[in-house]
């Protein structure tokens, strides 16, 4: 019975194990009860070694990698030193903000202000994948520190806020919600009865006169910055969140909040760019601003960074901006030629097919437009059963494996970009990576009525 | 033969993606499609004689990006907004589309609502007379579907195509008007052939009603 076909079947298992160890690596670590079965596994292995000298090799590969998924040996294991983090934008930091991006996990500890109807506010410490009944728990205890009356956290509910005044009620079993939440959005804790009167933050962005920082900075340095941060963003994302985000639908994510994080700052681009372009009074600066905003996508191109390039696109293309026909008719004929073919690359005629061979004909490094991707896998999951007749339909997954695996070759090269150290060079980049952003649609509307009133 | 172009709308999770299987399903089948094939989510009809191309665009797994909404609807002649009738969060969704629409588009897009997951008709949470009086409010036509059951998903694509060309022989008219407006020369159902070649012999024509 135990010949060498017996072998050669424990190969093709250990294969497996080593691959699967290989693709998941440290997201086990968030698992404790994988962490259990493949210690298990792994005893069963070791006592077959000693039947086996076929399976020397792979399991010495096993121990070393058992090992960097520091799975080894629980007992005496010692926990990794857990850092908090200042998370994305609801916790800012200037100096955080210039260190080079690692991946969240859901074990991560991070800083989050949590406010009250009246816009007071405490910071509490949690989990990134706290659930919202222990952040309202965290919220709670802060508030008896600060002697609130006792009774009132009983009916403490956890709501967030959108600068447009949008109100979403999180139920208590959510979990991982920080990473989801809207770019100027908040959270807010309250009493039910208090939940109709919510209202939202004051804009943190005035309307300012005279240069800001976007006047100042080169559109080569502002590409490459970009370039630069979202490939950091990009490579943060490992290959399962993208299945996650698609197979476990809205609720049932976990494990998906560097994806999320990559979304939200497409989003953040995109806003930003309709911001700075609305926040200019006058006319003629803001037609150059719009040339600005046209090379920096063509720049962000060039650096087939199609995501930078997409939310530029996006954000000159936001409804209140393209109204803006005075300011658009004073754009030199060569920039509007430009914008058309940068819109007709983004068109999504033919399912995004002028963008579908731009891409495939780049070689890596590529940041593909990542939502796109996920609309193909959710067409994918959507479009196909996982089981037909109780049986795994491979083919299905098959193809969602072949979609990931372009991901893995958009990344499987290095990304150098030639950028100097001016003495702007830290200033710039500071710049880049937080803006200041409006994203409530409709005060964009609002302003651009107030430059342009009769347009269109 | 002339190209409608419509663009799915609404919340995750409200069933737009069966909504354009359900009605090009002949195309597929229930065990495996590819990326490829989901590029042609297309459909022609021949309506009084009128041949059309509808070119079905899908915005599932993107609904986050409100900021994507754009490059969709910008050169789309009808718009389905969907949500799903037990979630009264996907219905306000909906509004907020209908607001974006409008202010951009005008009247020149047919808009469709579409309350989804009849099948679910228990657990309603959107009353339907607030549905279909808010759907008349702003000029747009309310149905009720069941990707499930496959309930109301013919009407709803024929309805509105044959609403889109209606909308385009007015707007000839006014153009034959010399009223037409310079800005706007990309809206319309337009006689063009840029949509994919014909595809396999599955994409069927419906009659007219």
């Amino acid at each position: 019975m135990e010949g060498p076909e017996g072998l050669g079947r424990k190969q093709a298992c250990l294969a497996m194990l080593l691959h699967f160890l290989d693709t998941y690596q440290g997201l086990l670590q968030e698992e404790e009860g994988a962490g259990h079965i493949i210690k298990d596994l792994y005893l069963l292995i070791m006592k077959d070694e000693s039947l086996y000298q076929g399976l020397r090799e792979d399991t010495l590969r096993l121990h070393q990698l058992v090992e960097t998924v520091e799975l080894k040996i629980p007992e005496e294991s010692q926990p990794p030193s857990k850092q908090v983090k200042p998370l994305f934008r609801h916790f800012r930091r200037i100096d955080s903000c210039l260190q080079t991006r690692v991946a969240f996990r859901g074990s991560d500890e991070i800083f989050c202000r949590v406010y009250m109807p009246d816009h007071s506010y405490v910071t509490i410490r949690s989990r990134l994948s706290a659930s919202v009944q222990d952040i309202l728990g965290s919220v709670t205890e802060k508030l008896q520190y600060s002697e609130e009356p006792a009774g009132r956290e009983d009916s403490l509910i956890l709501v967030a806020v959108a600068s447009s005044g949008e109100k979403v009620l999180l139920q208590p079993t959510e979990d991982c919600v920080f990473t989801t939440l809207g770019i100027n959005s908040h959270l807010f804790a309250c009493t039910r009865d208090s939940y109709e009167a919510l209202v939202p933050l004051p804009e943190e962005i005035q309307v300012s006169p005279g240069d800001t920082e976007i006047h100042r900075v080169e559109p080569e340095d502002v590409a490459n910055h970009l370039t630069a941060f979202h490939w950091e963003l990009f490579r943060c994302v490992h290959e399962l969140e993208f299945v996650d985000y698609v197979f476990h639908g809205e609720r049932g994510r976990r494990e998906t909040a560097n994806l999320e994080l990559l979304l939200q700052r497409c989003s953040e681009v995109t806003h930003w760019v309709a911001t700075e372009v609305l926040l200019c009074e006058a006319p003629g600066k803001r037609a150059q601003l719009l040339k600005k905003f046209i090379k920096i996508a063509a720049l962000c191109k060039q650096n087939q960074d199609l995501l930078s390039f997409y939310a530029v696109v996006m954000g000159l293309d936001n409804a209140a901006v393209s109204r803006l026909r005075l300011t658009w008719e004073k754009l030199p004929g060569k920039f509007k030629n430009l914008f058309r073919k940068f819109e007709n690359l983004t068109d999504p005629c033919r399912n995004h097919k002028s963008y579908r061979e731009v891409i495939s004909k780049m070689k890596p490094p590529v940041i593909p437009f990542v939502p796109l991707i996920l609309k193909d896998l959710t067409f994918l999951h959507e479009g196909s059963k996982t089981l037909v007749d109780g049986l795994v339909n491979i083919e299905k997954l098959h193809s969602v494996a072949e979609k990931v695996r372009t991901i893995r070759k958009y990344r499987s090269r290095p990304l150098c970009l030639d950028m100097e150290a001016s003495p702007h060079h830290l200033q710039t980049k500071a710049y880049v990576r937080q803006f200041q952003v409006i994203d409530n649609q409709n005060l964009l509307f609002e302003l651009s009525y107030k430059l342009e009133a009769n347009s269109q | 033969a002339a190209v409608g172009r419509v663009v799915l709308l609404g919340e995750g999770c409200v069933g737009k993606t069966s909504l354009v299987l359900r009605y090009c399903e002949n195309k597929f089948n229930d065990k495996h499609i590819t990326t490829l094939q989901a590029s042609f989510l297309t459909k022609k009809l021949n309506i009084g004689g009128k041949r059309v191309n509808l070119a079905i665009w899908d915005t599932a797994g993107q609904e986050r990006f409100h900021a994507l909404g754009p490059i969709y609807y910008r050169d789309s002649n009808g718009a389905i907004l969907v949500y799903d009738i037990t979630d009264e969060d996907s219905f306000q969704k909906v509004k907020n589309w209908v607001k974006e629409l409008r202010k951009m588009l005008g009247n020149e897009i047919c808009l469709c609502i579409v309350g989804n997951k009849i099948d679910l008709e228990k657990e309603r949470h959107v009353s339907i007379q607030e549905a279909e009086s808010y759907a008349e409010s702003v000029g747009a036509k309310h149905y009720h579907t069941s990707a499930k059951q496959n309930k109301g998903i013919e009407e709803l694509f024929l309805d509105l195509c044959k609403r889109m060309i209606e909308t385009a022989q007015v707007d000839e008219r006014a153009k034959g008007n010399g009223s037409s407006q310079p800005g706007t020369a990309r809206r319309g159902v337009q006689i063009i052939d840029d949509e994919p070649q014909a595809q396999t012999s599955g994409g069927g024509c419906c009659s007219s009603g």
